[in-house]
C-alpha cells in the first residue's frame, strides 16, 4: 500500500486536514462532520494507487474528494425523515470564526460560497475552480460575480445602518 | 471584492483550523483504518457517536420489512456504513455479493468508484426496532463532477402509496422517477412554518429532513424499480437529467 506509513500520513495530515475542514465548512456550514470528512478522503487517498505529476495536482484532487464527500454526506442527511436522538456524547468540532463578513459569506448559496474560498482563498483561477466543480468557467464566473454582490449589498446595507444609528445617537445628544 | 474585504476573508479562514490533539487523533484513526483496510476488515469510521443515524441513500423509498411486521409501520430508518469504500471494483462487489447486480460503468461516462454494505435498521414510531437488514450502494462517478447512487435492497420496497414523478415501462417493468425538493433543518426542535406544514400534507415530493446547520433546500432526482424480487435505486443531487436516468435504469435491467 503506497504512502501508508505514520510519518507520510502525518505529513499529509499536517498539509491537507485544514484545507479539507474549510471546505467542509464551506459545503456544510457546520465543522462537526468535518474530522470523519477528513477521515474519509485521507483513507481514499492512503488506500489507492494513485499517483499525481505534483503538488498541486494532489491539492486538486483532495479538494475534489472533500467535495465528493461533503456531498456524500448530504445525501445521508436526506434519508433521515425522522431523528432518533440517541443521548450522545460529541467530540468538540473545530469552532468557526467569529466574523460578520464570513457570516455573510456562509449566507449565500452553496456554488457562490465554494467558488469565493477557492478563488479569493485558495487562489484557484476561474479555469481551475470550474475543473473542480465540474461546471463551466462561465457558470463558475457568474457565481463569483453574483456572490460579490450579494455581498456588496449586504455590507453596504449595514454600513448605512451603522452610520444612521450613530447619526441618531449624534442628534440625540 | 475589495482588498480590505479579501483580507478580513482570509484571515477569518486562517482561523479555522484543527487542533494539533485533534490531528493527532486524525493520525491515530487514519491508521488504524488503514490496518484494518489493509486486511479486508470492515470499518465503521466515527469518531463521536453520532446523535443521528448516519444514513446513506437507502432504496429512497419506505421499506416495509416483510410480513411479520405487517402490524406496525416503520417510520424510521438508522442505516451505517463504512465510512470509506468497501469495494474498489465492481467485480468485487459482486463477487462478495454473489450477484452480477453492478456494472463497472454505467449510462453515459459513470464509472464505479466504490461500493459498501448498507446496515438498515427500521423502527416504529415508539423506538422499537422492527427490523434489520444488509443492502449495497456503489458510487458512480463522472468526470463531469456528477455523481450517481445505486442502492440494491433485498426488502420489498413500498413507496407509502405516493404517486411518482413520472413512471414508464422499460422492459416490462415499471420504473418510477421521482423529483424530490428537501427542507433541510438543524432537528426537529425547529419550528415549522404553517406554510411548509401544509406542503409536507399536501405534497408528495416535498420532505423536511434533519442535520443540517441552518436551512438549506436541495433537490433529490431518482429512479426505481423491482427487478427479480431485488429492489434498485438510482440517485442523485446533481442535475442529471431524467431521461439519463431512465436510460440507466433501462440498462440495468437489460444486463
Amino acid at each position: 500500500m503506497p504512502h501508508m506509513d505514520s510519518r507520510n500520513t502525518e505529513h499529509l495530515i499536517n498539509i491537507y486536514a485544514d484545507t479539507i475542514l474549510r471546505i467542509s465548512y464551506m459545503y456544510l456550514r457546520q465543522t462537526h462532520d468535518a474530522e470523519d470528512i477528513c477521515q474519509t478522503v485521507f483513507l481514499k487517498l492512503l488506500t489507492r494507487d494513485i499517483h499525481f505529476e505534483n503538488l498541486t495536482h494532489e491539492k486538486a484532487w483532495i479538494i475534489r474528494t472533500t467535495i465528493n464527500a461533503c456531498k456524500d454526506h448530504l445525501r445521508t442527511a436526506f434519508w433521515k425523515r425522522h431523528i432518533a436522538l440517541d443521548a450522545a456524547g460529541e467530540l468538540p468540532a473545530p469552532e468557526p470564526p467569529q466574523s460578520e463578513l464570513l457570516d455573510q459569506v456562509m449566507a449565500l448559496p452553496k456554488n457562490y460560497r465554494i467558488s469565493i474560498y477557492l478563488h479569493y482563498y485558495e487562489g484557484y483561477p476561474v479555469q481551475d475552480i470550474a475543473a473542480v466543480l465540474g461546471k463551466s468557467e462561465n457558470t463558475v464566473s457568474a457565481y463569483l460575480s453574483r456572490g460579490r454582490k450579494k455581498l456588496k449589498a449586504v455590507l453596504e446595507n449595514d454600513t448605512e445602518t451603522e452610520a444612521k444609528g450613530a447619526m441618531c445617537y449624534v442628534q440625540k445628544y | 471584492m475589495s482588498r480590505n474585504i479579501e483580507r478580513e476573508f482570509q484571515s477569518a479562514m486562517n482561523g479555522l483550523t484543527f487542533s494539533s490533539h485533534d490531528k493527532k487523533r486524525l493520525l491515530k484513526n487514519v491508521m488504524s483504518a488503514g490496518e484494518k483496510h489493509s486486511k479486508g476488515e470492515v470499518i465503521i469510521m466515527k469518531t463521536k457517536s453520532i446523535p443521528k443515524a448516519a444514513a446513506i441513500a437507502l432504496a429512497g423509498v419506505v421499506v416495509t420489512g416483510g410480513t411479520a411486521l405487517a402490524a406496525s409501520r416503520i417510520l424510521t430508518y438508522e442505516a451505517s456504513s463504512p465510512a470509506y469504500y468497501e469495494y474498489n471494483t465492481a467485480a468485487d462487489m459482486n463477487a462478495e455479493e454473489g450477484t452480477q447486480v453492478f456494472p463497472e460503468t454505467l449510462g453515459a461516462g459513470y464509472v464505479f468508484d466504490g461500493g459498501n454494505d448498507v446496515y438498515v435498521s427500521g423502527k416504529d414510531e415508539a423506538g422499537n426496532t422492527l427490523g434489520k437488514w444488509t443492502d449495497q450502494r456503489a458510487e458512480y462517478h463522472h468526470a463531469d463532477g456528477t455523481s450517481v447512487s445505486l442502492s440494491v435492497s433485498g426488502q420489498p420496497a413500498d413507496d407509502n402509496g405516493r404517486a411518482p414523478t413520472e413512471t414508464r415501462e422499460i422492459a416490462e417493468t415499471t420504473v418510477a422517477y421521482n423529483y424530490d425538493e428537501y427542507l433541510l433543518l438543524p432537528d426537529e426542535s425547529a419550528t415549522l412554518d404553517p406554510a411548509v406544514k401544509e406542503r409536507m400534507e399536501t405534497d408528495d415530493h416535498f420532505f423536511v429532513s434533519y442535520g443540517g446547520e441552518g436551512q438549506e433546500t436541495y433537490f433529490f432526482r431518482s429512479v426505481s424499480f423491482v427487478k427479480d424480487g431485488i429492489s434498485y435505486n438510482l440517485n442523485t443531487m446533481d442535475e442529471i437529467p431524467e431521461d439519463e436516468l431512465f436510460s440507466m435504469a433501462e440498462e440495468l435491467l437489460t444486463r
